[in-house]
């Protein structure tokens, strides 16, 4: 009887103990928050290094970049750029992809299946070698003790990773970022506030745009739809779903839909032809600040990117890459070709322009911390 | 315990273990390692002599390595932990990118080092790569060889099983490659279609075991291309030609290893 009692206040004092103390997201009420890995809790304390760390070029081998560095809050945590340089001059396979609302992605970078943790993800930047991005590969221990010795990062990690005898290392430096990415979140743009029943700049042109994007005629919404306007999203609530990439059209470099050499898409994954092309749809969320679009940066702006559904795909004339996206054989079936009116291909574009969340854009909580020093 | 128990344990446990330091006896044995082109060795040092030729890096994980005793059974050797070895698993390193060569005695690793259960042999096994309950492992807390973050191919979330960099004439060679095709999700994969592990059998000579990776077949390709890569996708530019130098493609011989072993014997048994 005793034992039992002793065994019962064991296992309360162990869970409680265990429990976490509650991290309180910084969300609208109808919004779930993001998934976050057992080992990587949420707190205020961690998320505060996350973003030192963010924003630190001592993360890269030559101390030029950091992770802001081509993911600028300004424009939505992209850099504006087609491609983006490394430490070494080397350019980035893809177009950095924005930030915005990371933490629901259900899978990370343009098109891997298997990235689904930021935790994981962020290795990619730090340490792959093709190509070399902040390009730490074996000078691990260099930087390490370099941020070892700063006095901001000694009381900081000590405060997050307590029981740790050296918590400067890199699995926790990771931790940080990516709980720092979670709070990477925009639900206060125009469009959320018109859904709020707030006042907003959310007129009768974006509202006629919101009805053609959600829309059978417009079609945007079966793989940029849902809270993050793409179906690659999950919460804290959502079932596992499958991981979703889309051929798009772009390109058709052989008449069967083949995209060029350089990049195709999930096929690199996979090996399998029906995944020749084929991308992730990223968030529409601040699309507008978020330029130049595509996975290569093809598309300097929103009106060429609307161009490219209305015709349903993309036709080069000339050129190594010429052939004929809109007859792709094996694109989406959603990107069919659209039927709008010059007003209405208005419409959609400034409904896009209304999911840009300035409040997220110039969040002091999200910005350089080294600059405030 | 009276003399005669003694007596009688002592009749067990003698023979016992006489018989225990025949089963278990081993040797020591040190597989030695040379890369050649153009039939000369090369390394850091010699560079100079394959100028405009320039060996950038290369390093290659093996595992599984056995012996073939004269009766053709296998035996494993056991390897010898150091930062270059685990109990499955041998980096070689001719030249690490990261390193100027100024430091290569410490640098580089260019022979297994073990203990063998027998002491004649005359073939050898072993296996390139990494295995494949070790290669999706967390590579910031993976043990020795496996530490290396340039030898992790992240973004396919397993280890490049050999990184192999040149610049011939001007043009630079990279070859990477490791499991492609995987399924599941980083730290959970669970099967790789395109494995790209291939077990390789040579004669060897026990007196002096010595095992040469030979370069030509892999450098030789003719090419109007400022960028010769090879990543594992099978149209790129150099794949064809470094799918057939390891073997890979269509199980075509191997080239990039050879032997010289002591004695003729023609056997064309021999898994």
């Amino acid at each position: 009887m005793l034992s039992t009692i002793a065994i019962t206040i064991l296992i309360a004092i162990l869970h409680k103990i265990d429990q976490q103390p509650a991290y309180t997201w910084s969300l609208p009420v109808d919004i779930p928050p993001p998934k976050t890995p057992k080992d990587n809790p949420m707190s205020d304390a961690k998320v505060k290094l996350g973003r030192h760390l963010f924003y630190d070029v001592r993360l890269s081998a030559n101390q030029t970049i950091s992770c802001g560095t081509c993911h600028l809050q300004s424009k939505g945590f992209t850099d504006g750029k087609i491609l983006s340089k490394g430490v070494h001059g080397a350019f980035t396979r893809r177009n950095s992809m924005s930030l915005t609302n990371v933490g629901y992605n259900h899978t990370l970078t343009w098109a891997n299946p298997l990235l689904t943790q930021l935790e994981h993800q962020a290795r990619i930047p730090l340490f792959a070698d093709d190509p070399e991005e902040m390009g730490i590969g074996e000078l691990k221990q260099t930087i390490l003790k370099k941020l070892q010795t700063d006095p901001i990062y000694q009381e900081q990690f000590n405060q997050v990773f307590t029981q740790e005898q050296q918590p400067i290392n890199f699995i926790n430096i990771i931790k940080a970022i990516a709980a720092f990415q979670r709070t990477l979140l925009s639900f206060n743009s125009p469009y959320d506030q018109y859904l709020r029943g707030e006042s907003s700049n959310f007129g009768p042109s974006e509202k006629r745009g919101m009805a053609i994007f959600f829309s059978e005629q417009g079609e945007c919404f079966h793989c940029h739809g849902g809270f993050n306007f793409t179906d690659s999203s999950v919460h804290e609530h959502s079932p596992s779903v499958p991981s979703l990439f889309h051929n798009n059209g772009l390109y058709n470099v052989d008449g069967l839909g083949g995209y060029p050499a350089r990049d195709r898409g999930l096929y690199e994954m996979t090996a399998s032809p029906q995944d020749m092309g084929k991308f992730k749809a990223p968030t529409l969320r601040n699309i507008a600040v978020t330029a130049p679009y595509m996975h290569d940066g093809s598309f300097e702006s929103l009106e060429q990117v609307i161009h490219h559904y209305i015709a349903g795909g993309s036709n080069i004339h000339s050129g190594k890459n010429k052939g004929f996206g809109a007859i792709s054989p094996i694109k989406s079936e959603f990107v069919s070709g659209l039927n709008l009116s010059p007003q209405q291909t208005t419409d959609l574009l400034n409904f896009l322009n209304s999911l840009t969340d300035q409040s997220f854009l110039t969040n002091p909580s999200l910005s350089d911390p080294w600059l405030e020093k | 315990m009276n003399k005669k128990n003694v007596i009688y344990v002592g009749c067990i446990l003698v023979p016992l273990l006489i018989l225990s330091y025949y089963w278990l006896r081993t040797w020591p044995i040190t597989i030695d390692f040379s890369l050649n082109y153009q039939q000369q060795p090369i390394n850091c040092h010699t560079l100079s002599h394959l100028d405009p030729h320039q060996l950038n890096d290369f390093r290659l994980y093996l595992h599984d390595i056995e012996l073939q005793d004269q009766d053709h059974n296998w035996h494993k050797i056991h390897l010898q932990p150091s930062p270059w070895q685990n109990h499955r698993i041998v980096l070689l390193d001719f030249k690490n990118n990261q390193d100027p060569c100024k430091t290569i005695s410490n640098a580089t690793n260019q022979s297994i080092i073990a203990t063998s259960p027998i002491k004649n042999f005359q073939r050898i096994k072993f296996t390139l790569g990494v295995p494949f309950e070790l290669n999706h492992q967390n590579p910031l807390t993976a043990q020795a060889p496996l530490n290396h973050a340039s030898m992790h191919w992240h973004w396919q979330s397993g280890y490049k099983f050999i990184r192999a960099e040149f610049t011939i004439n001007g043009i630079s060679h990279r070859l990477h490659l490791g499991s492609l095709h995987c399924q599941g999700e980083v730290n959970h994969i669970t099967h790789c279609n395109t494995p790209n592990r291939k077990t390789y059998y040579l004669d060897i000579n026990p007196q002096q075991p010595q095992i040469n990776i030979t370069l030509d077949q892999l450098l030789n390709a003719r090419t109007e291309e400022r960028h010769l890569t090879c990543m594992g996708m099978t149209e790129a530019a150099w794949c064809a030609t470094g799918l057939a130098w390891l073997g890979l493609e269509n199980d075509q011989a191997a080239t990039l290893f050879t032997t010289t072993p002591s004695a003729p014997h023609h056997q064309q048994d021999k898994h």
